[in-house]
């Protein structure tokens, strides 16, 4: 379907309590107006969970499922095993949890229900840190990130670590889909869940979700900002669909620094930090160019 | 195959378990192994495997997924079982909590056993006693055929509307898990007729009636949703002794609800035991009644709910009460004393915790002979300094 062609109605109804320019309650929205009502959702604790979940103003008018940080996967997993067993069709199951949910804490579920090749559709709304508690860094922040425990003192200069990267993690795991999305290319944001929700078993796509205060940029930046993401690399489009992999969008590589100093969590980076992001992201734009350029894909 | 008739065998408590579980035909199994009961989920793949379980077979990866398996799959409406022990009950322990909370009937076999430190596989309870606040009914078996009937009764218990709360059986590991013993294995046809197939009429995951389960809930409304767990746990000594009737009446087996007695009716000392000790217990018991000693026990059955007005009556007219605890709450006493002294205390009597058999320390009978002295040198004491007993620990003088 054209953008044009989707429903304005979302069973993610509108009325959350999301900060302003927040990009995951638009992330919600629009997975939700692709997969409509036949869908059951699974939020673990996040920002998600907090701003569309709290009784008694929910934003769900689906069946919807609240569980532990952890067990998103598994929770999602549980759903789908027991439909199966009732032998209910055509629901999709959708787990949807943040990048510390997905990443450090759920790792051991998803990686799981990946490998067992689960009949679910994960989708991970990657904000790059815990912003739901306040701004604390996870395995998922960018290296050089200020947050608030990767701060910017005379002893500390921000995030010190890579961040883990979950797709080819599961790619890995030679998991069924995994893709990456971003709402700022919506055409490939569409086909991507449209893709996820029509083929069966284990499927992930990872949706980069600007934060607007975990990376201090004003608040009606977010689509700007995930637009100049994929043209910078800094966010990269990639699906890996029936055991091949392919990058769907070759980024210019430029603009990074600027894109960079729009972001408060960025400023203070100095030009060895800047290079050591920049080599960063030609460096995993290379990995995933030469995985798929692999004979083994085809 | 499993015959589908009514037939007498001699297996453990394990593979009654798992038998017991292909009667009561949950439709999701999440399964992961932990010593000692790992041949009930092994067991339970060979029986999906071979026609005798219709379900779906879930190998998680950790028994945090596995117990989250079983709680989302119940909130979509299906009979759920798993089985645990140990560091794998801890491991999931704030998924035990949350299923207790969102009224989830799923049913758990607890293989008790050790939690470390020190390390082991032997039988204590420190494994499923810190989770007796997670809103879960909790009972203990004496036998590998109480097993195979715990497992049936827990469904139709779990399940009835007055309750809806999950289940933990649990038994000894070892002492019952891997040790054969008789074990009548009913019908297919009378445990159907006894334990209908599932048909959930409250809340669950359902497309045509979207509902939300497990979520955040304010101050506002925090407080009612915790005194209903209460209160369904209060009801469920209504239904666990209706249910243990009908049992009884259908296939001749009366455990007597949430607790039984032994030699009860003219005693004058006598000790509250759980679980497989319960057995030996009861030969002790006869060896002093032979000697002219007014002595007799309580079988306790359900730690959760708590059966405070059964216990204090049927303790009512014994002169010193003992207590026996597999397990400690460090610097305090062992839990079912707690429990039990805090039932008796209208009567002022003297009350004895034994501890006994920690990290599977054998309780022979010299220790139980030992116990019932005990109980003997505080009959008509009104104070006791130190109710706290350590049976058989080298380095406690006693």
């Amino acid at each position: 379907m054209k953008l044009q062609e989707l429903p304005d109605e979302s069973p993610y109804v509108s009325g959350d309590s999301a900060c302003p320019g927040c990009m995951a309650s638009n992330i919600a929205h629009n997975v939700l107006r692709i997969l409509g009502k036949k869908t059951i959702a699974s939020v673990p604790p996040s920002c998600m969970s907090v701003f569309a979940g709290t009784f008694p103003n929910l934003n769900w008018d689906i069946p919807y499922f609240h569980m532990q940080f952890a067990n998103t996967a598994a929770t999602v997993t549980g759903i789908s095993r027991a439909l199966k067993a009732q032998g209910k069709e055509g629901i999709v199951v959708l787990g949807m949890a943040g990048d510390g949910g997905t990443g450090d804490m759920g790792l051991q579920a998803l990686s799981g229900a990946a490998q067992r090749d689960e009949n679910i559709l994960y989708i991970c709304y990657n904000n790059q840190g815990y912003e739901n508690t306040g701004i604390q860094a996870s395995g998922m922040t960018p290296i050089g990130a200020w947050s608030k425990t990767t701060p910017v003192r005379n002893h500390s200069t921000g995030n010190e670590y890579y961040p883990k990267d979950i797709p080819r993690i599961l790619i890995a795991h030679e998991a069924t889909y995994v893709a990456t999305a971003s709402t700022a290319d919506i055409n490939d944001f569409i086909r991507k869940i449209e893709r996820a929700k029509e083929i069966e078993g284990f499927r992930y796509v990872e949706i980069l979700s600007v934060c607007t205060p975990g990376w201090d940029v004003e608040t009606h930046l977010g689509p700007q900002l995930a637009r100049e993401a994929i043209d910078t690399g800094f966010w990269l489009l990639i699906e890996y669909d029936k055991h091949k992999l392919m990058v769907n969008h070759d980024p210019t590589f430029k603009g990074l620094d600027k894109f960079l100093k729009k972001q408060g969590r960025f400023k203070h980076m100095t030009l060895d930090q800047y290079h050591i992001m920049e080599d960063h992201i030609r460096r995993r734009y290379q990995i995933y160019k030469s995985l798929s350029s692999l004979d083994h894909f085809l | 195959m499993i015959p589908r008739e009514k037939y007498t065998d001699m297996i453990t408590a394990n593979k009654a378990v798992a038998i017991a579980v292909t009667r009561a035909r949950p439709k999701v199994v999440a399964a992961y192994p932990i010593s000692p009961q790992t041949d009930i989920v092994e067991h339970l793949a060979d029986y999906v495997a071979q026609g005798n379980l219709e379900a779906e077979y879930v190998r998680a990866e950790g028994e945090h997924s596995a117990m989250t398996i079983c709680a989302s799959a119940q909130g979509t409406g299906v009979r759920t079982f798993t089985a645990t022990a140990s560091q794998g009950l801890a491991y999931m322990h704030e998924v035990v909590s949350a299923c207790g909370g969102m009224r989830l009937p799923v049913v758990m076999f607890v293989a008790n056993r050790t939690l470390m430190s020190p390390g082991g596989i032997w039988p204590e309870y420190s494994d499923s006693m810190p989770e007796r606040d997670a809103a879960w009914i909790q009972l203990y078996v004496e036998d590998n055929q109480e097993a195979f009937d715990m497992i049936i009764q827990a469904y139709k218990i779990a399940e009835d509307s007055r309750v809806l709360l999950p289940i933990m059986v649990c038994g000894d590991g070892y002492i019952l898990t891997h040790t054969t013993d008789k074990v009548e294995i009913l019908g297919m046809d009378e445990v159907d007729e006894f334990l209908p197939p599932y048909k959930p009429e409250h809340a669950y995951l359902d497309i045509d009636r979207p509902t939300a389960q497990g979520v955040i809930v304010p101050p506002e409304y925090h407080m009612e949703a915790k005194y209903q767990m209460h209160k369904a746990m209060k009801d469920a000594k209504t239904v666990i002794k209706e249910i243990n009737s009908e049992f009884a009446h259908k296939f001749g087996r009366d455990y007597g609800g949430l607790l039984s007695t032994y030699k009860m009716e003219d005693a004058e000392r006598a000790i509250v035991f759980m679980g497989s000790t319960t057995g030996t217990a009861r030969t002790i018991v006869d060896q002093l009644r032979e000697k002219g000693e007014k002595v007799g026990l309580v079988k306790l059955r359900f730690f959760r709910p708590f059966p405070n007005e059964e216990i204090a009556k049927a303790l009512k007219d014994v002169k010193a009460v003992g207590v026996f605890d597999r397990s400690l709450s460090y610097g305090s006493t062992g839990q079912v004393f707690i429990e039990v002294r805090n039932s008796l205390y209208e009567t002022k009597k003297p009350v004895l915790n034994f501890i006994a058999g920690l990290g599977g320390r054998d309780i022979r009978d010299v220790d139980l002979h030992f116990m019932f002295k005990k109980l003997k040198e505080v009959e008509g004491k009104d104070k006791i300094e130190d109710p706290l007993v350590f049976v058989n620990t080298r380095g406690v003088t006693v």
